[in-house]
């Protein structure tokens, strides 16, 4: 029998006061962890925005907007009342909290507790800066109100068209991105240069777009044209003097790097942005957007390496620059995306392949103008895009959830490192005498200094060796799972990833793996071009592997589209959707599933061939289970089976928290609650893969 | 007629205590429509389920075109030409409709990874495109190549199950219940196009149905089983007046099935 209830008073949605009580929950736990605390010492802005209130504003915003956005219909003051409600007794808890902190005689107790807990009411941190008497009066009040107030916007807010909200909320991510970040990113490139990289694009992209009756040849001549001037222009002014100290395009001489260059390449470089302009005219609609935002970006990084820090001008001005990037090509975009439907099928493919050249040319300078930091980090991403191709084609293709998938990452690691490192197999190839005395240190310490050091292999040698045993392995480990399914296999899998972490820590294994020490230093690669007269480059710093990590990628993309549209990948997929109808039309399980792990397998040695070059070190440490989870969760998030879901996922669950290394320990929180969002809002993932159209001959054909 | 399709020999297939197929021996020969009927729970499906090499039966053998199939996997079975549907429809509900054909082309197609990856495979993944677009209009489905299958209707959906079987290129097709779920119209419509595949594709057909009608309309020879045993066999004149097809079909089904089976009209070549 149902229990009678009173039914909510009719202005009241169903949703407002469960969703209150979950984030109130979650809201307790963040204040007794510390967070509002240890955020108030970062700046967003300086001196203005700290990361707290960035922080509140989230807190009491996204429940609040979870509660108004199914009252998207609802009359005006009903969701005011209820985002409002929503917002102020989430303060009213905040509120409720540092009441109490602040009638506590100490807070020792609660410090011994909650040990990153640090004290709120003495700063007024949450109070506007109220405290002792003002505490409550007026500082709790503003506070109270200042969550209804958030809710009543955002209850407002709901009813803005998606174009102005999504720019809004983007904009804001990427200057509180940009504001925790500015001291690494300052030196990404300088105004007058950024300003000069947007004119000659925006004049290519005029030129074409406004060229009467511009095929793509007059459009690209046009785009080249605005180059040419461009680069005449500023060639005028540089021998002008505008590069002396007090000149139009002075500035920072450790950032200037394109206007530095000599006059013949500075014009190529200009000549070829015109030309991107003009292209970009007749670009796909994704890419059109994301042409502007990366001129955008970078016109940013130049703001904020001409004002030093992000102070409140910077902060306005990256916040319009943002804005505008993300809505003024909107405008555009009608037109580009007609002219890229118009186009002829021949050269609609001519456009396209320019396109992911000079995406690729962008690509392959980005480390010059990023820096060590930021190109570390993009190592890093790169690192995870390589195992997440290799873990979708398990996943995402052939069906199998591997929770091991760091087994592979660690045979490809530790292959790679025994192979190009003295050890007990190494040392048993090289003749004594060339050995004797030195220790493993010293032995090493050549390579250091430029020279392959003395494993038996150099890294090119050995990576394809490393390949192959992750690949074989892979393989072996997949015999004896291969009749097993779903959680069963799951399961398993995850056992063989602790396993082969066990084993690299296990003492028997110590004189070949090094147990908890590890491999280390490893040689870096090195290319040796000196056979050809050439020079000799070793790889040995986060701008240098960088251009391994690239091809990595474009190899792993590559191999997976290929294999996507082929027979091979169809029955992978007839697989994942039913087996046993996927095998009544032939396909082989066994032989499809050993594939399926061997392929995926070896791109995760790849990577780990990678990770021990670039780290000179490997470490049992590195190979925990964390590593499976974080490719697992951004290849779900991203989309199941999607390339550019990958690439999204590993920006977002990798980069960002690797580049926000200022959230610290809320790092893990801040993952685990994007993970929630993501799956609540988008449970296919950010870009899922779309249908593929084999049947519809190509648009803008013979039509 | 000429050669035997498939000839199964004293087949049984237990399930712990219960034996869902008991000795049963049946042939079918080339270009025949034959039919397997009997009440629910028969062992109908579990018969097609050793044929097609998803259960080994403990017991017999099973010959197609002479050879036997006993023991193999299902995927080597569907590799040697025998194709199947399901009674509830198994497409691959992500893949679009022209990709579920394309997928039954696997045993017909030979690219292999190296092919994939140097794209040496061009020419035969476009042949085998222009294929499944016939055979997409072959069962009615032109138009609807780039849809997911799981966007389909429930008819269409039947349909791509079939033209997905039919894309390896089969000499024997097994159907399972090809019209559960279909209305009398689209039943009719079954009927035809189940002609049309032995009359214009020169297959074999092997079919479980309930719709006395269209069993009754397209079948050369009719097989009832009933607890697992087969227990008549025949033209469907023949089987009709069988006492103990009667019989089974009275203890276990409705009035309203039966007196369906009692009008149904004999088409001429059957009563001839
Ligand atoms: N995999 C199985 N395990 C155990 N019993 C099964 C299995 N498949 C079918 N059966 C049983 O075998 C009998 C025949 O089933 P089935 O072949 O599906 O009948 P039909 O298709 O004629 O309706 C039923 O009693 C059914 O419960
Ligand atoms: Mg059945």
């Amino acid at each position: 029998m149902a229990i009678p209830r009173k039914p909510a008073p009719g202005w009241l949605s169903q949703h407002t006061l469960p969703t209150t009580f979950y984030a109130a929950v979650v809201l307790v736990i963040l204040t007794l962890t510390g967070m509002f605390g240890n955020f108030a010492e970062k700046d967003v802005i300086t001196g203005r925005l700290a990361l707290h209130l960035v922080a509140l504003v989230l807190v009491l915003g996204v429940p609040a907007w979870f509660v108004v956005r199914p009252l998207v219909a609802a009359p005006a003051a009903q969701r005011l009342l209820n985002g409002a409600l929503c917002g102020g007794l989430l303060a009213l808890v905040l509120a409720t909290m540092v009441f109490i902190e602040a009638s506590l005689e100490s807070i020792e107790g609660l410090v011994f507790v909650f040990q990153n807990y640090r004290p709120l009411s003495p700063a007024g941190l949450l109070t506007y800066g109220f405290s002792g008497d003002g505490l409550v009066f007026p500082g709790l009040l503003l506070l109270i109100l200042t969550g209804a107030g958030i809710g009543a916007l955002l209850a407002l807010a709901v009813r803005l068209p998606g174009a102005v909200l999504s720019t809004a909320v983007i904009s804001a991510a990427l200057l509180v991105v940009f504001g925790l970040m500015a001291l690494q990113i300052r030196a990404v490139i300088s105004l007058p240069e950024a300003l000069v990289l947007l004119l000659t694009l925006s004049g290519g992209y005029g030129v074409a777009r406004w060229l009467p009756a511009g095929g793509v040849w007059r459009r690209a001549a046009g785009g080249a044209a605005a180059g040419l001037v461009a680069g005449g222009l500023v060639l005028l002014l540089v021998n002008g003097g505008a590069l002396a100290p007090d000149g139009l395009l002075a500035a920072d001489a450790a950032v200037t790097r394109l206007l530095l260059l000599p006059e013949l390449p500075r014009l190529m470089v200009l000549v070829l942005v015109g030309l991107a302009g003009a292209l970009l005219t007749l670009a796909a609609p994704a890419l059109h957007q994301a042409g502007w935002l990366l001129a955008g970006g970078l016109v940013a990084f130049g703001v904020l390496n001409a004002s030093g820090r992000m102070n409140d001008v910077t902060a306005l001005l990256t916040l319009l620059i943002f804005a505008g990037t993300l809505l003024l090509p909107r405008w555009l975009l009608p037109a580009a995306a007609a002219d890229h439907a118009a186009l002829p099928p021949a050269q609609r493919v001519t456009v396209n392949r320019c396109i992911w050249l000079g995406g690729l040319a962008v690509l392959l300078v980005a480390p010059v103008f990023l820096g060590q930091y930021i190109t570390n980090v993009l190592d890093l991403v790169m690192l995870y895009i390589i195992m997440g191709i290799g873990l979708n084609i398990m996943v995402g293709y052939a069906g199998l959830l591997d929770l091991g998938y760091v087994a592979s990452f660690a045979i490809g690691a530790y292959a790679c490192a025994l192979l190009t490192t003295p050890s007990v197999i190494t040392l048993g190839c090289v003749d004594t005498a060339t050995v004797a005395g030195l220790r493993h240190y010293e032995m090493c310490v050549g390579a250091i200094a430029g020279w392959p050091g003395i494993g038996i292999l150099t890294f090119w040698q050995a990576l394809p060796l490393a390949i192959l045993a992750s690949a074989c392995a892979g393989m072996l480990l997949g015999i004896p799972v291969l009749r097993l399914r779903g959680d069963y296999f799951a399961i398993v899998t995850l056992g063989f990833g602790e396993i082969t972490r066990v084993i690299t820590r296990a003492s028997i294994t110590e004189p070949l793996l090094g147990s908890a020490q590890g491999i280390s230093p490893i040689p870096f690669p090195v290319i040796n071009l000196s056979a050809v007269g050439g020079p000799v480059i070793n790889l040995d710093s986060a701008q240098t592997v960088y251009y391994i990590y690239v091809g990595g990628v474009l190899l792993a993309i590559f191999v997976l589209t290929r294999l996507a549209g082929s027979r091979i990948g169809r029955a992978w997929r007839a697989m994942r959707a039913d087996e046993d109808a996927a095998e009544a039309m032939g396909v082989n399980l066994v032989r499809m599933r050993l594939l399926a792990f061997a392929l995926s397998a070896a791109f995760a040695g790849m990577s780990g061939a990678f990770f021990g070059a670039q780290l000179r070190g490997i470490f049992p440490d590195s190979f925990t289970i964390l590593v499976s989870i974080n490719v697992l969760s951004l290849i779900i998030i991203g989309g199941l089976g999607s390339i550019p879901g990958v690439i999204v996922g590993a920006l977002m669950l990798v980069g960002l928290p690797e580049a926000l290394r200022e959230l610290q320990d809320y790092r893990l929180l801040a993952f685990g609650v994007l993970l929630v969002v993501a799956m609540l809002l988008r449970p296919q993932g950010l870009i899922p893969p779309a249908p593929r159209q084999l049947a519809t001959p190509p648009a803008g054909g013979a039509a | 007629m000429s050669e035997t399709m498939l000839a199964v020999r004293r087949m049984t297939k237990r399930f712990g205590g219960l034996m869902a197929v008991r000795q049963v021996t049946l042939e079918i020969p080339q270009g025949a429509i034959a039919s397997l009927i009997g009440p629910n729970g028969a062992g109908k499906t579990t018969f097609f389920n050793c044929v097609t090499g998803f259960y080994t039966p403990e017991e017999g053998d099973i010959l197609f075109r002479g050879a036997s199939i006993k023991g193999l996997r299902a995927d080597q079975i569907a590799w040697r030409g025998i194709a199947r549907t399901f009674q509830n429809i198994r497409l691959f509900g992500e893949m679009t409709a022209l990709e579920n054909i394309l997928v039954g082309m696997h045993p017909r197609l030979k690219g292999g990874v190296l092919a994939a990856l140097t794209g040496l495979h061009g020419g035969e993944e476009r042949r085998a495109i222009a294929r499944a677009m016939e055979l997409l209009e072959f069962v009615g489905l032109a138009g609807y190549g780039d849809y997911p299958a799981v966007n389909l209707s429930y008819g269409l959906q039947r349909r791509l199950e079939i033209a997905r079987a039919l894309a390896s290129n089969p000499a024997l097709l097994l159907l399972d219940e090809p019209t559960a779920g279909m209305n009398p119209g689209e039943t009719d419509e079954m009927m035809v196009f189940i002609r049309r595949l032995r009359d214009e594709l020169a297959l074999t057909v092997f079919l479980i149905e309930h719709d006395m009608k269209l069993v009754m309309g397209v079948s050369d020879q009719v097989s009832v089983m009933d607890y697992g045993q087969k227990i008549s066999e025949g033209t469907p004149a023949a089987v009709q007046s069988d006492p103990a097809v009667i019989e089974a079909y009275l203890g276990t089904v409705s009035h309203t099935m039966m007196e369906e089976f009692d009008e149904t009209p004999l088409p001429p070549e059957a009563r001839g």
